[in-house]
This record gives C-alpha cells, sequence and structure tokens, in this order.
C-alpha cells in the first residue's frame, strides 16, 4: 500500500488529538503550532481534501454559526483506514529507526 | 476561496473565523493583510481546479460530440459540408476583395502621392512637371511616367527579348514610390540619358545569372542602353507594373514623338509636402494653368472646356478609378461590394444550414438534456456546452474548408484572371484569423440552437413529449425561405449577366471583326511599306491591308477638333485610304479617302455620324476642321462600335495621314489561315530579319476588352451555382430529417389507402409553398440589383419577366427534386416497418 506522507501524518494527529473540536481553524492552529511555520488555509484544506477522497478522515456538517459569516463548520474524524494508516506509519518508523545507533544522529 | 472543489463554503466559513480572531487581535488591517495573502496563496490551486474541471468538461463533450457526429452520418456530412463549402467560398473571395483593397498600398508615402489628370483623361503635357515643381514649394517632387507605346523589343548578344510594359519616367520616380532596388543606386539610376533599369525578372531571362550592371542593351535596332540597376519586381497589386523602366531624357531619341506643351502623353504623379492639402494645391494648378493657356498659347476663355482643367486624385484611389487608370491596371470597386455580397450570401446560407439541422434534430438530443439536466445542469452550463460544439465543429469545417482552399486555389486565379499577391496563410496573423473567424462563427450559428435545444423541460424530454420536435418548425421555414430567396436572386443574377456578356458578344458591331489581323510594323518595314503592300496584295489569302495608327483596340487617343462655332473631343485614328474598306466600314456621305490625290495627306479627314452631329453640321462634306492644322471633311462614317459596349458611340475622325501609320490590319480570306499568316510570316522575315513577327486577331484583341466582365460572370456563376448547391445540402437534410419524423404518419396514411403520389404531394407541399415564397421575396430585390448593374454598359438588355419565372421554376425544381427523393423513400416503404415499433 502506499504510504502517508508527512503532512497526511501531521494532520491526521492533529484530527486524532483534537479529538471533537477538530475542524479547519483549529486544525490549522494546532498543525502550525507543532510545526512553527505558517500553514495557509488552502495549504490544510488541500491535506484534507485528500485525506477525505481516501478515505482516511469522515466529515460531519456542523451547524452555522454567526462569526464565520453564516457558514457551517465542517468537523473531521479519523475513520478505521484512518487509525490503520497512522499505525502502519508508526510500526513503520519504529522498525526503520530500531536498529539506529544513538551516537549517529548525535554526532551531526 | 477555492481551495476545495465543492465544499470551499467550509473553507470560507474558516476563513472568515480566522479573520475575526485576528481582527480581535491584532486589529483589522492586519486581518485584511492576512485574508489577502490567504487569497493570493491559493490562487494556484484555483487556477489548476478550474483548467482540470475545464478541460475534464471540454473531452466529456468532445466525446459526446464526436459520438453525436458518428451516430448521425448523414447530418454530420451534410452539415459540415456545407459550412465548409460555405467557408471555403467566403475565404476564397474574401482574399481576392482584400487583395483588390490591398493595391497600391506598399507605397511608404501613398498617402502624399497624386496623379494629376482631367476629368476624362490621365494624359498631362510633357513639361508639365517640372513648371509645377519649380513654380510650388508644396510640391516636393513631381515625376513623369510615359507609356512606352513605341516598340517592346531589347536585343542583347543575338538574343531578342520583349518586354511587354515598359515606361519613361523622371530620375526621381524612385523618391515618390516604392519600387526598391536590388542593385544600383537609386539616385543615379536614370540620371543618364540612355540607362534602363530593369526588374528582376527580366534582368534574370535576359543575363541569367551573370551581373546586369554596366552590361549594353539594344533598344529596337536603333540605340544602346546600359543597364544601371536591377528592382525588385513590382508587386502584383501595384497599379503599375513594368518590366524596364528607360530614363525620360531617352523619349525624344527614340520615339519621333514632340515633347512640347501640346503633347499630353505623360502621366504626371506629385509628392506632396507633409501636411500638405491637395484642394489647395489643385486650385494653384488650375489658375497656374489657366494662365498658361491664356499668356503662353493665347487660348480665349471660351475654348478653355473642361478638358483643360486639371484636378488631383489620390494615388490610394487610382486601382478603382477607370478613367485615370488608363492603361494601368484597374479594378472595379462595384464587383468587389457584389462579390463581397456573394461571400456573405453562401456563408449565411450555410449558417441556416448549420442552424436548421441542429435545431431539427433538438429531438434526438433532448433526452440527453433532459438527462443533464437532471444530473442538476444549469441551463447556462448546457448552453456553453451547446455553444462549445457548434464551435468546434466550426473548427474543423473551417480546417475542411482551408483545404479546400488549397485545392482549389488554382482554379481560382483562372477564374479571376490573376494571382492574388496576399497569401492565405503566409503569416500566423491569417491562422489566428481564421480560428477567431471560425469560433465568432461557432458563437453565431450556433447561439439560436443552443437556446433551443436547452430549452425543453426535463420531465417532459425524458418521458419523450418533445419527440416531435415542434419548437422552431416556423422559425426553421422562415430562415430556409430567406435562403432560398438569396439562392434565386443569384440564379437569377447568373441569368442576367450570362444574358448581357452573349449580347455583348452577338451584338452587330457595325464592322467585321473576324479574320482580321493586326500587328505593329517595324521600323524595317516602315522604310520598305510599298514593297511590303505589294507582296501581301499579290497573295490570294489577304483580302484587304489597311495601315493606320492609333487603332489598337483599347487604347484610343483624342484630339479637340474645331469649327468657328464649335469644339468637340473626337477620338482620332490615322488611317491610310483603305481603312474603310478593310475594316468593312460604311460611309454614308461623301467619299473614301483617295490614294492618288496628292493634295489630300495631311488634310483630309472623315466623321463617323456622331461627329457630324456633335458639330451640329448638316452638310458637313467640304466643311473645315482644325486642331493646329486645317482637315476638310471628304466623308461620314456610318456609326460603328470602336470601342467596347461599355461605351457609347463617341465622335470619331479618320485622319488621312499614311506615313504615320504603323500598325497594319490585314483581313484575310476564311480559308487556309495558316497559310495566308505562315505567308505575311515569310514577307515579314524578308523585309525585317532582325524583328520577330509577331501579330495578334482583332477580335481577340477586342474580345480582350470583356476580360473583366468574363471573369466576374465565371466568378458569379460559379459561386451562385455553389451557393444554390449548399442551399439544397441544407434542404435535403431537413427532407430526410422531415420524412424520418412522420414515417408514423406515412405508414397510417399508407395503410389507410394513400398511394405513394399521394403521400409525397403530401410531404413535398411544405416545401414548395417555401420556394414560392422564397420567390416573392427575391424578385423584386433581383430586378432592381440587375437593373442596377445593367447601368454599367451603355448597351444592355433588358430585365424580363421570364428570367425571374425561369430561376423560380428552376429552384423550385431543384427543391422538389431534392425533397423528392426523400419523400419518395418515405412513401414507398412498407408501412409494416413503420407501424411495428410503438
Amino acid at each position: 500500500m502506499k504510504f502517508l506522507s508527512r503532512q497526511e501524518e501531521l494532520l491526521l494527529l492533529s484530527i486524532l488529538k483534537l479529538k471533537e473540536n477538530a475542524y479547519g481553524v483549529t486544525i490549522r492552529e494546532h498543525v502550525s503550532e507543532v510545526t512553527q511555520k505558517y500553514w495557509s488555509i488552502g495549504a490544510i484544506y488541500d491535506v484534507l481534501d485528500r485525506l477525505t477522497k481516501k478515505g482516511l478522515v469522515q466529515t460531519i456538517i456542523g451547524a452555522p454559526t454567526k462569526s464565520r459569516g453564516g457558514k457551517s463548520k465542517r468537523y473531521y474524524r479519523l475513520t478505521q483506514s484512518g487509525f490503520d494508516a497512522l499505525q502502519e506509519v508508526r510500526d513503520l518508523q519504529k522498525k526503520t529507526w530500531a536498529d539506529l545507533p544513538k551516537t549517529v544522529l548525535e554526532e551531526k | 476561496m477555492a481551495a476545495g472543489n465543492g465544499d470551499s463554503d467550509y473553507a470560507l466559513g474558516d476563513l472568515w473565523e480566522t479573520f475575526e480572531h485576528i481582527a480581535a487581535t491584532e486589529g483589522t488591517v492586519k486581518a485584511r493583510l492576512w485574508f489577502w495573502a490567504e487569497v493570493l496563496r491559493s490562487l494556484p490551486g484555483f487556477v489548476r481546479n478550474f483548467f482540470r474541471w475545464r478541460t475534464d468538461m471540454f473531452i466529456n463533450s468532445m466525446k459526446l460530440m464526436l459520438r453525436n457526429l458518428r451516430r448521425q452520418k448523414g447530418y454530420s456530412l451534410i452539415n459540415i459540408a456545407g459550412l465548409s463549402l460555405g467557408i471555403a467560398v467566403f475565404i476564397l473571395i474574401m482574399s481576392y476583395v482584400a487583395n483588390e483593397l490591398s493595391y497600391n498600398s506598399f507605397h511608404t508615402r501613398l498617402d502624399r502621392i497624386y496623379q494629376i489628370g482631367t476629368a476624362e483623361n490621365n494624359g498631362t503635357p510633357v513639361p508639365m512637371a517640372d513648371f509645377l515643381k519649380q513654380t510650388f514649394p508644396e510640391i516636393e517632387q513631381a515625376v513623369r511616367f510615359r507609356n512606352n507605346f513605341h516598340s517592346q523589343l531589347f536585343r542583347y548578344e543575338g538574343g531578342f527579348f520583349k518586354i511587354e510594359e515598359s515606361y519613361f519616367v523622371d530620375p526621381e520616380a524612385f523618391d515618390v514610390f516604392t519600387f526598391p532596388l536590388i542593385r544600383g543606386h537609386a539616385e543615379t539610376a536614370l540620371k543618364d540619358p540612355f540607362s534602363l533599369v530593369l526588374s528582376e525578372t527580366e534582368a534574370q531571362r535576359i543575363f541569367g545569372n551573370a551581373d546586369p550592371i554596366g552590361k549594353i542593351v539594344n533598344y529596337d535596332n536603333q540605340k544602346d542602353f546600359t543597364v544601371t540597376a536591377v528592382i525588385q519586381d513590382p508587386p502584383r497589386n501595384s497599379s503599375i507594373s513594368f518590366g524596364a523602366l528607360f530614363s525620360i531624357e531617352a523619349l525624344d531619341d527614340v520615339t519621333d514623338e514632340d515633347v512640347s506643351w501640346g503633347h499630353w502623353n505623360c502621366q504626371t504623379y506629385l509628392l506632396l509636402t507633409k501636411g500638405h492639402d491637395p484642394g489647395a494645391v489643385e486650385e494653384k494648378i488650375r489658375l497656374f494653368m489657366h494662365s498658361i493657356y491664356t499668356d503662353r498659347w493665347g487660348m480665349t476663355e471660351d475654348r478653355i472646356s473642361e478638358n483643360y482643367v486639371f484636378s488631383l486624385r489620390p494615388m490610394k484611389d487610382l486601382y478603382f478609378d477607370a478613367f485615370r487608370g488608363g492603361r494601368y491596371k484597374h479594378g472595379s470597386l462595384q464587383n468587389v461590394y457584389i462579390f463581397t455580397l456573394v461571400a456573405l450570401i453562401v456563408l449565411v446560407i450555410a449558417c441556416i444550414n448549420f442552424v436548421n439541422l441542429t435545431t431539427a434534430r433538438a429531438s434526438v438530443r433532448a433526452k440527453e438534456v433532459g438527462v443533464r439536466k437532471v444530473l442538476g445542469s444549469r441551463r447556462s452550463l448546457l448552453i456553453k456546452q451547446f455553444l462549445g460544439e457548434s464551435m468546434l465543429l466550426n473548427v474543423i469545417a473551417t480546417g475542411i474548408a482551408c483545404l479546400l482552399v488549397l485545392l482549389f486555389r488554382p482554379l481560382f486565379y483562372d477564374l479571376i484572371g490573376k494571382e492574388l499577391e496576399l497569401g492565405l496563410f503566409s503569416s500566423p496573423v491569417h491562422g489566428l484569423f481564421l480560428l477567431a473567424f471560425a469560433l465568432g462563427l461557432g458563437l453565431v450559428s450556433g447561439f439560436y440552437p443552443a437556446f433551443v435545444l436547452t430549452a425543453f423541460r426535463p420531465a417532459d424530454s425524458l418521458s419523450g413529449k418533445t419527440s416531435r420536435g415542434v419548437r422552431g418548425t416556423a422559425f426553421r421555414k422562415t430562415l430556409t425561405v430567406f435562403q432560398f430567396a438569396m439562392s434565386i436572386v443569384l440564379i437569377i443574377g447568373m441569368i442576367t449577366v450570362m444574358r448581357q456578356l452573349h449580347f455583348i458578344n452577338d451584338k452587330d458591331l457595325g464592322f467585321d471583326k473576324d479574320y482580321l489581323v493586326w500587328f505593329e510594323e517595324s521600323s524595317s518595314i516602315r522604310d520598305k511599306a510599298d514593297v511590303f503592300r505589294q507582296k501581301l496584295e499579290a497573295y490570294p489569302g489577304v483580302e484587304k491591308l489597311s495601315i493606320s495608327r492609333f487603332t489598337r483596340p483599347g487604347i484610343t487617343g483624342t484630339w479637340d477638333l474645331r469649327t468657328e462655332q464649335t469644339t468637340v473631343k473626337c477620338t482620332v485614328f490615322l488611317t491610310d485610304a483603305d481603312f474603310v474598306e478593310t475594316m468593312g466600314l460604311n460611309l454614308v456621305e461623301g467619299r473614301d479617302f483617295s490614294r492618288t490625290m496628292a493634295s489630300e495627306a495631311g488634310q483630309a479627314l472623315i466623321l463617323n455620324q456622331t461627329a457630324a452631329r456633335a458639330f451640329g453640321l448638316d452638310s458637313p462634306i467640304g466643311k473645315t476642321l482644325s486642331v493646329g492644322n486645317s482637315y476638310t471633311i471628304v466623308g461620314v462614317l456610318e456609326d460603328y462600335h470602336f470601342q467596347s459596349l461599355h461605351h457609347e458611340i463617341e465622335p470619331l475622325a479618320l485622319v488621312y495621314d499614311p506615313p504615320s501609320c504603323n500598325i497594319a490590319n490585314i483581313r484575310i480570306s476564311p480559308h487556309d489561315i495558316d497559310h495566308t499568316l505562315a505567308y505575311i510570316g515569310n514577307v515579314w522575315e524578308e523585309l525585317s530579319p532582325d524583328h520577330p513577327f509577331e501579330y495578334r486577331f482583332f477580335d481577340e484583341s477586342y474580345d480582350r476588352l470583356y476580360r473583366a466582365e468574363e471573369n466576374f460572370q465565371a466568378l458569379f456563376v460559379y459561386f451562385s451555382l455553389i451557393a444554390v448547391f449548399v442551399a439544397c445540402l441544407g434542404l435535403l437534410g431537413l427532407a430526410s430529417y422531415m420524412a424520418r419524423q412522420r414515417t408514423k404518419e406515412v405508414g397510417i396514411r399508407k395503410v389507410m389507402g394513400a398511394t405513394v403520389a399521394n403521400i409525397m404531394v403530401r410531404l413535398s407541399k411544405d416545401f414548395a409553398r417555401v420556394v414560392l415564397y422564397a420567390n416573392i421575396l427575391a424578385w423584386p430585390a433581383a430586378w432592381i440589383a440587375m437593373n442596377l448593374w445593367l447601368r454599367n454598359f451603355a448597351f444592355r438588355i433588358t430585365m424580363n419577366l421570364w428570367v425571374l419565372l425561369l430561376a423560380g421554376s428552376g429552384a423550385l425544381l431543384i427543391a422538389l427534386a431534392t425533397v423528392g427523393y426523400q419523400a419518395f423513400r418515405a412513401a414507398s416503404a412498407d408501412p409494416v416497418d413503420a407501424l411495428r415499433n410503438e
């Protein structure tokens, strides 16, 4: 199977951590905070759309609120395959990092 | 915000929320800046998506369109064939029109160049140019062009070369006109009296690849000329075309012509200074010339007729001015208009086909439209889709049209009698223009069908209610009426043009133009005129021989002949005593010239009836006329058409002046023409071995005066036929569509006992009615238009009702023949097949 990209992994983890409150704004804040980089809304949605298309996340439409100019929020939640994909990445990482001597990285 | 596809709402919400947040914490200015930064960041994605969806939909539409085309091969063929033909005709004609309008446009100083001339003449006195240039500061340059009627013969190293067109010109000609030099220098090229400038083609022909500069060429066995420069061939869209230019200084030496004020043989061109006012200059020239007439020539006021009033004619109008054009190439602006109209008509007919066939097939596509609508497509999107299809189809048709144009271009050039300077595919700009044209045409012709096709309500179309395609039937019929009206106008035009030309060819001209050979005598023949005459007259094939001057068909000269009371501008032929008899003319009064009366030379003349009337002479015989010299009228000639039939019969004077004559007119017997010509050739060879013998038949030369009309006729006839053909293609499509629509009706009628004939009448009736209406529209239009056209001819046919009837019934027959086959097929089908499927 195809592995997740780093961005996809980042976003999936964010959604996972934000639990019930994962929607565009919060995800973007969270990701920007973790990575210490600027993420545009477009960049976030680009990845979110890809995740949705792959069936790794599912969306729930919220009620429209005034602070959003009358637009509703779209909440994201991981699907089972989303969980599986994350699991897989973690396993892979464990394996690939496992037999690496600690000193190799520290010397750099 | 367009980051997502179709879910932009949520992203927009996010944008809004974050905006508010930033506005609250860091101020609105920052929030605004952030907002626009976000928008900019999202642009690449937006554009990418836009195109991805566009291409997806476009490919989808294309697929559907091609499927539709393939499924209905007949319609598609008719549709595309009609369109391609129409477009091809349009492209061809418009390239011709563009070429006509482009004449002389290559001169860089075009807007400042003017030709001087009088109302009906572009000849000006030889010394005029110099006087004007010296007198008026507004005139930057004045140059003369003197057509070389003298001889076309050049000799180089023993080889003869004929250069058809050449001019004697002033050295400054290159300052006025844009004829770029390839070799030599413009300033010095024509300075020396015996210098010669050759066109690239002629230089190549005479010298091959050798360097022509400085080579000596003999002209007419008289003088040697030195080649000083080679110029690019004048473009095909130049009024003035030539193979060689002489220095005008040589005019005196080469020809025996007078170069004084009395000879109006030069065309004079002025280059006005920038910011000129041609009207003011013209006025000054008139005053100046007036003072010359009165002071220098001692003319009294009453004798200065309109023939002495000069005017300026812009060079850019020269091509469309028949009088001023003189011997130059000239075209007819009227023909340009007519052909533009024909091109548009053909195009419109093709477009109407397209509209009719597309809307007629609407029911076939109603289901597709229904499904698309049910699936959520908006009408605007569907309209775009159909417009897109129409544009694509037009682009395809234009592509095919371009191939047709390439294929038929040589034939077209044959028809119009010349090649076009403008290459159709010579530059990418033309390609872009064609593409834009195709897209525009697609838009125009696809507009109505797109609205009709998308108007179906899905519930109806899916349940098959609109399958009869009732919508637009009236509109389609109206369009077909127009289509046929235009076709009928063209057919009437075609018949009229053909009748008029036939009339011209058959009209009794008052003289016998058949079996008449003419040629120009060489100088050696002229020296041995008596021997030449004796030898020719001794041969039985030669019936009569006359030597004359100024009698070339199409090129004549005029004199102002005066009595005490009146001045009449007469065309003048210098002749010997045999001219009247050789040409087969009739004298109504007086006598012919007499060879035996020594006193007659340079003193006797014969008028035609028109001239006698113009002088107001009741008994003209014995009266004298003067133009410097005095002439006695010895005879009156019955009027004959010495000019083409564009002209009324004008005053003509035959002046007895055998020593000046240089054109031999030989009436030969109709038997054994070849031997007679060979004999004449041998005599020539014997007397004038240094000149090649070339002759022409008078009727051919005379008919050449109608070449413009013949080209016009050919173009008109062919393109009218194509227009009618395209209209019939459309009719065929409509008829076959109709036949299919009414299959069930026909089936039921047959079951009920209708005969094949009954049904055919029924099916054809509608179309017959369409053609009848078209006739009602077409007749008055054609009547008016053709009467206008006929006014070009002084001698013309009158419009007849039977032409209208013929054209109308012809159109009806063609239409019925087109429809009839379809009707017959529908009517003779087995009703079982028609009614089986429900």
